[in-house]
């Protein structure tokens, strides 16, 4: 066999490794980031870098492999197994752009639902925020002018939820906490 | 009779003479089974008049054709009698998951029609085609967990126990009767002890016949194990972010995380990322121990259990060593109301003992051990509003006497001290003094207490109609679709066809685009709290919510499951399978039955019991004297208009024409909502027909 073949045909085991290998963290809910090609288990050499994301980005076996750019890495996950707003959101979380993390959330929830979201949310998976973290943070948002449209409902059981109110007015915002809070938790 | 799905044979037991008799189930095969075989027992054979605890009210015990057969979630078992939680005393239903239902059908029987009364305490034993009745003598006075445990050991561990408990025995109108940790809901246990029945043992060695090629039962399984079913209450999006679910919803009972834990399992076992298609990860998505009993649950759960055949596992079994201090047992399972409706008696709240949240956790768990044991119910909740209304109007003060009141440990209560609950539902249980009669449920209490005006038109209180049931995902929740489908039985609503659909986490334009496709319109559902005014796809929803409930209670399948009317799935847009019962029917009993078929079955069965229920009120006006709503479902939120964004308040008109509209779908009469001789034959039933003639209540 010649050597070309030869390589071409560990070029492609690399590729379907490294696309297996990208799928199940995207299931799991990882990314793979720039720097992980070049370390266990893909350990990808430096000078074939350029050939191999040509044809992972280029063969149609791998047409779920995407990826983003942040602003210090570049994140690949397939688009199979983790949806693009699970991608985004964990984009936030690497990018540490904890914000708009939580501005999406509440933004998103306000106007598809609609809803308002329960401000404790994300103190859980896969947010983690720390209780004094999220204080902090409410506390900043109400403060910079992008978030200004962020803003509280609580329920009649002192639950406290937040909503955009770029989608929601502050009556409709109440009657949707009331009725996530207590009418649904009540109603089993 | 087909050649599968029924067993073939439903036990006749005569309590007065000791007579047990086998009859063929085929004479009820048009009311498929369950709820339809209880429904036609009552509607011929127990007169207008009967009391529930007369020797003449009958109780039927009974399952369906796909009950044991393998289908997912389908061992429910559907009692049927008249209700005593009211002066109307009209037929109602109680049902129970577990294994009894699916054991029966192994045993051979579809079905237990229990008549007359014993004059000392029995048990009915049922082992294959055996069938005796038993001395209950020594586990008369004793509760639900003794009852089972002695019954269990005598017929074996393949057993199943369904019993009452001291509840029962004393008539209390709120009892239940229960086997493992599922209760049936419904105040028929008070009919069981007013029969002098303690308990039924069953135990089968056969099974169920599949009608078609099993491999089509199979493929069918695999099917909705891939690609359909999603956590309890068909919640289709996960409650945090997971890397598979474009949506997130934080109510939702898809609860499964990494990190999320079983806590007092062996080895930890994470509930992880339990995403659709993974079929043998389906057991974890529902961790509702969290749901229930608050996140310090997790680490005492020792995992999700349920009822046989089914994959989603509702039920929490915990070990909560704090319980032992009560002089109960640590190991607690439960679901549902059965964890709420402790919480609800402690009114003013719990105190922490050690960590937060954990007084909370402990009183739900010391008080469904209690009212599990004693087999009590709560009327969905309302013992405890009730309660908390007669204790803060000051009324409780008033009609207990003195000695009596100071009796009482107010401190415990107020201290938020779950060793309440042990006085609380030991003086229910025994008929201790007028605190007792929180026991007879709310009718009878509001009456012999003279409640107030506040209390029935306070939403706070919950309750829906002026026949003292509570609001069950009514209006509040889906309109003018709750509202009707709350107006239709003759208790609180069991019907979660319509609020799980409504609930199951998916954005309000996906699921209008589903309501376009099964019922013809998208504005068959409303954006939450922003409803519009009635309309025919709305009238459709309603019947689709109420029939598929009939159909579950007769089939027998959980309708905290069934309808699967969405998916988790993207590719599918989120569709789930409305056609599955009849697919499920047709190979399970063998005979090809459409989904619309099998609706008109459905239509049937909720026909009958609207029938029944004008047979027993002695009149045709179901819309002026049955389909009742109290004042605060159209007078909440006085600043604000029905129709308009952000209030639940109903439009007493609109109401109206809801009603209407209903009982148009239906085939009733459209005044009066009561059931015309044409559509009572057209659904083959002109017996039903004839008898209503000769009674005078058919509508002119
Ligand atoms: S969902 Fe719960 S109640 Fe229904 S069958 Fe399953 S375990 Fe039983």
């Amino acid at each position: 066999m010649s050597k070309e073949k030869v390589n071409d045909e560990i070029l492609q085991e690399n590729l379907e490794f490294t696309a297996k290998y990208i799928r199940e963290n995207s299931y799991n809910g990882k990314f793979i980031k720039y720097d992980d090609f070049f370390t266990e288990p893909i350990s990808l050499k430096e000078e074939e870098k350029e050939i191999f994301f040509e044809k992972l980005f280029s063969n149609e076996e791998y047409s779920d492999i995407s990826e983003l750019k942040g602003k210090e890495s570049r994140y690949f996950y397939s688009k199979k197994e983790m949806t693009e707003n699970y991608a985004k959101l964990l984009y936030r979380i690497e990018e540490k752009d904890i914000l708009n993390m939580v501005a999406d959330r509440i933004r998103t929830d306000s106007k598809r639902y609609p809803k308002t979201t329960n401000s404790n949310v994300f103190l859980n998976e896969p947010y983690n925020l720390k209780k004094d973290e999220l204080a902090e943070l409410y506390k900043q948002l109400s403060n910079l002018d992008d978030y200004k449209d962020i803003k509280e409902s609580v329920a009649s059981n002192g639950v406290v939820c937040v909503y955009s109110d770029k989608f929601l007015s502050q009556t409709y915002a109440d009657a949707l906490t009331e009725l996530q809070e207590v009418t649904r938790v009540e109603s089993q | 009779m087909s050649t599968g799905g029924w067993a073939g044979k439903i036990i006749r037991v005569n309590l007065t003479s000791g007579k047990i008799s086998s009859e063929d189930t085929s004479k009820y095969q048009d009311f498929i089974g369950g709820m339809g075989i209880g429904y036609k027992v009552l509607f011929d054979e127990v007169p207008a008049g009967t009391k529930p605890y007369d020797e003449a009210n009958k109780i039927v015990v009974g399952t369906g054709p796909l009950c044991g057969s393998g289908v997912p979630m389908s061992s429910r078992t559907n009692i049927t009698s008249l209700y005593p939680g009211n002066d109307k005393n009209l037929v109602t239903d109680s049902h129970m998951g577990g294994n009894f239902a699916a054991f029966l059908k192994y045993a051979g029987w579809d079905a237990i029609i229990i008549e007359g009364a014993s004059s000392k305490p029995v048990w009915l034993r049922i082992e294959d085609d055996k069938v005796t009745l038993e001395d209950a003598s020594s586990l008369w006075g004793t509760g639900i967990y003794n009852t089972t445990a002695v019954i269990g050991s005598t017929m074996g561990k393949e057993s199943c126990v369904a019993a009452i408990g001291q509840a029962g025995e004393n008539l209390v109108n709120l009892a239940v009767i229960m086997n493992g940790s599922s209760h049936s809901a419904g105040g028929h246990g008070a009919v069981f002890g007013s029969k002098k029945l303690k308990a039924i043992g069953v135990k089968g060695t056969g099974s169920v016949k599949i009608g078609k090629d099993k491999k089509e039962l199979m493929d069918l399984d695999a099917y909705v194990m891939k690609e359909i079913v999603g956590a309890n209450n068909q919640h289709v999006v996960p409650s945090t972010p997971q890397p598979w679910s474009e949506f997130v919803y934080e109510n939702s009972r898809w609860t499964a995380r990494e990190g999320l834990t079983w806590g007092a399992s062996e080895g930890n076992i994470d509930t992880g990322i339990a995403a659709p298609g993974d079929v043998n990860k389906v057991g974890y998505r529902t961790m509702k121990a969290i749901k229930d009993l608050g996140p310090v649950a997790a680490k005492y759960t020792v995992r999700m259990g349920g009822c046989q055949s089914c994959p989603i596992r509702c039920h929490a079994q915990m070990n909560i060593p704090q319980l032992e201090q009560y002089g109960v047992s640590p190991y607690a399972a439960n679901t549902c109301m059965g964890w709420f409706s402790p919480a609800g008696v402690m009114f003013k709240g719990t105190k922490d003992q050690k960590e937060e949240g954990d007084g909370n956790m402990i009183t739900r768990a010391l008080g469904s051990q209690l009212a599990d044991d004693y087999g009590v119910w709560c009327n969905y909740g309302s013992i405890g509003r009730d309660f908390q209304y007669a204790y803060e109007s000051g009324i409780l003060k008033n009609v207990l006497p003195e000695e009596e009141y100071n009796s009482i440990p107010w401190n415990l209560l107020e201290a938020g001290d779950p060793a309440f609950l042990k006085e609380f539902y030991r003086r229910v249980t025994f008929k201790e003094g007028e605190f007792s009669h929180l026991g007879d449920g709310t009718y009878h209490i509001a009456k012999r207490w003279n409640f107030g005006a506040d209390y029935w038109d306070t939403k706070k209180y919950s309750m829906w109609s002026p026949l003292g049931f509570p609001k069950h995902h009514a209006s509040d929740e889906s309109y003018q679709v709750g509202a009707i489908i709350n107006c239709m039985f003759n208790r609180d609503a069991q019907s979660h066809s319509h609020q799980n659909f409504i609930s199951s986490g998916l954005p309000v334009d996906i699921l209008k685009k589903i309501a376009e496709k099964l019922w013809g319109s998208a504005d068959a559902i409303d954006p939450p709290a922003n409803y519009t005014p009635m309309n025919q796809y709305k009238a459709k929803f309603a019947k689709y919510g109420v029939i598929r409930n009939c159909l579950h209670d007769s089939l027998t399948l959980c309708n905290w499951m069934w309808p699967l009317t969405a998916s988790p799935l993207k590719e599918r847009e989120y569709m789930g399978d409305t056609s599955l019962e009849s697919k499920y029917f047709s190979v399970v009993t063998g005979i090809d039955t459409t989904e619309e078929e099998l609706d008109l079955m459905g239509e049937r069965v909720f026909t009958l019991h609207r029938a029944l229920t004008v047979k027993e009120m002695g009149t045709t006006d179901m819309r002026g004297q049955h389909d009742l709503m109290v004042n605060w479902v159209f007078d909440i939120d006085p600043d604000k208009k029905p129709f308009t964004e952000g209030t639940i308040k109903m439009d007493r008109d609109d109401m109206q024409l809801a009603l209407t509209m209903f009982y148009k779908e239906m085939g009733w009469d459209e005044k009066t909502g009561a059931p015309t001789r044409a559509t009572l034959e057209k659904l083959n039933m002109k017996d039903v027909a004839d008898e209503l003639a000769k009674l005078g209540l058919l509508p002119a």
